[in-house]
């Protein structure tokens, strides 16, 4: 899962990036709203979380700017305006959901997940499938036997993203992009390293390669 | 304080009536007092006419010379009369029948001019003279009667009253139309009044006339400043907000940080700390941004209000998947602070799907007071904690976050309204009912 924070705060937008990259979240960070909606119109986040009073561009404009051109990313506004006036305008211009300062990164994280899941029509609650299912928490497998073993950040996060797009092709630079920061080294071939490392931890069959097209996961193998 | 129009038409009539009147009084003077001259002039002519009838023969008795005196002293209580006095000796006309005319004694030098009542009670004008003829001193005293005169100004008071009457008929209307006219101006101005009063506008039209101008740009200018004061500490409020809690919710952060995973109860006390800070914050500040009923009208369509409510609670509150039941009036405008009434809803609601099951209901009944009723299907509270949250900033369940503290903000809004709120089982949905009455209507039309 890859995310985007628009925060004008530096000290804040740091802890927040720590805390959501603990989370198993790719995070990039924004501080003003003209480069908040630039990264939002050429990264493919899966959510933003945004705050609405930013310097160069207020966070509203930005919204309602990327919702006007079709960008339908799930938005988390993360503000400490929240009369319900503001609120209001908030859902107006496009938010999905409203988040007022101060916060628990407990309930932003369950926020985020409960969103990003409805994005991708999967029913609220733990991820389940192909026998096996994901703890967000504490970023590991628990198979249906009970036993359980711990992931990486980024089979985490790769793993996560097969499970939110099941049976679907997915290909490498795509879950490159969904997997890995910004600035990060991105080499797809690393990709590949780690859908393997899923498939020694979860069984051969549950990813299948399609040759020059990308993976695939199988939901109900 | 009556109005200007019935104070001018009042007065504008009275003077008018005090005019006619008046006139009417002059004219019929200047008529009695020309037709006496007229009728005087003519009796000192037959008083000089009946000097030279008389006439003294040797033995020094007196003879009148009929012929020369007017016919009509000789047809008895014909309404002219003399009385002639020589030397202690009376004279008197034949029309004087057997009455007398009292005349005194001794006359004044300039002469006497009376009222007087004569034979058959006819009023008389008398003129008395004393003459010398033939070193005789003569006194002649001649008399008229007034009826005739007095019938015929009589006659002209009549016809005098009657067309008065009917110009100052025509005249009175004449002046109310003219003042309703003049007032136009005012009449509008206070038209818009009300409407500012509803909330159908935000100023009044400058266009007024020279003497009320001046109000009306300084209402207005008092209007702009008003708004723009709510506007300008609204604002600051809300950027205090923002400044406070930017550092509290780094504080928050800090505080959940693995490194205090060792120390749970430092981060159990840090975390109590800024949860007391951010409720004092939100509450403090919410409540000195209500506007209050103070506030220059509004018109708040509420059909949309709510229905953007409803989109943003139904956003929040995705998972429990809520039914919203309404019953609103259908197109009614409510003249209340769009941010006073988006909070007030917003909290009542919002509280109402914490606890509400599967349904949330919203009445709003306008009228000189207002009723707004929110009611849901959770499990409501005890009597007696019913009783308790109406107490100010009461929180009826430490756990879930916000309630007490949204429900205080409600009451501070009804308070600034001077509306009432009552809590209760709703006895349709069997949950938390809310209802809270406001007296928009009452106090902004009256």
């Amino acid at each position: 899962m890859r995310l985007l924070i628009v925060e004008d705060d530096t000290v804040l937008s740091a802890h927040l990036k720590a805390d959501l990259q603990r989370a198993g979240f790719a995070v990039d960070v924004s501080h003003d709203g003209e480069e908040g909606q630039f990264m939002g119109e050429t990264e493919p986040y899966d959510v933003v979380v945004l705050d609405l009073g930013l310097p160069k561009r207020p966070g509203l404009d930005v919204l309602a700017h990327w919702r006007a051109h079709g960008n339908t990313v799930p938005v988390i506004v993360l503000t400490a305006r929240d009369a319900w006036h503001e609120r209001v305008a908030g859902f107006k211009a496009g938010a999905d959901d409203y988040l007022g300062k101060p916060f628990h990164v407990e309930e932003l994280i369950a926020r985020i997940n409960a969103l990003t899941k409805r994005a991708s029509g999967q029913a609220a609650g733990g991820l389940q499938q192909a026998g096996f299912t994901l703890d967000e928490e504490r970023q590991r497998v628990v198979l249906a036997d009970g036993s359980a073993f711990d992931l990486t950040g980024t089979e985490f996060r790769l793993l996560r993203y097969f499970m939110l797009h099941p049976d679907r092709v997915l290909s490498k630079s795509q879950l490159t992009e969904h997997v890995y920061e910004y600035d990060a080294d991105k080499d797809s071939n690393v990709i590949e390293v780690y859908v393997n490392r899923l498939r020694q931890k979860l069984g051969k069959d549950i990813i299948t390669t399609r040759r020059g097209q990308g993976y695939v996961f199988h939901a109900d193998t | 304080m009556r109005s200007l129009q019935s104070r001018l038409g009042l007065s504008l009539s009275i003077s008018i009536t005090a005019l006619f009147v008046l006139l009417g009084f002059l004219l019929s003077q200047v008529l009695r007092n020309t037709a006496e001259g007229v009728m005087e002039t003519r009796l000192t002519h037959d008083a000089e006419a009946l000097l030279g009838a008389i006439e003294f023969n040797a033995e020094g008795s007196v003879r009148f010379a009929y012929d020369h005196i007017g016919p009509i002293y000789h047809r008895p209580f014909s309404g002219h009369y003399y009385v002639v006095r020589i030397g202690g000796r009376e004279f008197r006309s034949r029309s004087l029948w057997d009455e007398g005319l009292a005349l005194p004694a001794a006359l004044p030098v300039e002469g006497l001019r009376v009222e007087a009542v004569g034979p058959q009670n006819q009023r008389l004008l008398v003129i008395a003279h004393d003459y010398q003829k033939q070193n005789q001193r003569i006194s002649i005293a001649v008399a008229e009667d007034l009826t005739a005169l007095d019938a015929d100004i009589r006659t002209f008071q009549r016809r005098y009253a009657a067309i008065a009457a009917g110009v100052l008929f025509v005249l009175l209307i004449a002046q109310m139309l003219l003042i309703r006219h003049g007032l136009k101006p005012l009449k509008r101005l206070r038209r818009e009044i009300a409407e500012l009063e509803r909330g159908e506008r935000q100023t009044l039209d400058e266009r007024a006339p020279a003497e009320v101008a001046p109000l009306v740009s300084e209402l207005n200018r008092l209007l702009h400043t008003l708004q723009q004061r709510l506007q300008r500490s609204r604002n600051s409020l809300g950027n205090l907000a923002h400044a406070l809690k930017a550092p509290l919710t780094l504080i928050h952060q800090q505080a959940e940080r693995p490194a205090l995973d060792s120390h749970p109860d430092v981060r159990k006390e840090l975390l109590a700390r800024t949860g007391i800070i951010r409720d004092l914050i939100e509450r403090e500040l919410k409540r000195a941004r209500v506007a209050g009923a103070a506030a220059p009208g509004h018109n708040l369509d509420l059909e949309t209000e709510t229905a953007d409510l409803i989109v943003s609670l139904k956003a929040i509150y995705r998972n429990k998947n809520l039914a919203f039941r309404l019953d609103l009036p259908e197109g009614a405008v409510c003249p209340m602070d769009r941010e006073d009434l988006m909070e007030l809803l917003g909290n009542l609601l919002d509280n109402a799907c914490k606890w509400a099951r599967t349904t949330v209901a919203l009445t709003v009944q306008p009228g000189d007071a207002w009723m707004f009723r929110v009611e849901d299907d959770g499990r409501g509270a005890p009597t007696e904690q019913l009783t308790r949250l109406t107490q100010r900033g009461t929180r009826l369940d430490e756990q879930t976050e916000g309630h007490g503290l949204g429900l205080s903000i409600v009451q501070d809004i009804v308070a600034s309204y001077g509306g009432d709120i009552r809590f209760s089982r709703s006895s349709t949905l069997k949950g938390f009912c809310a209802e809270v009455m406001l007296p928009l209507g009452a106090q902004r039309v009256r």
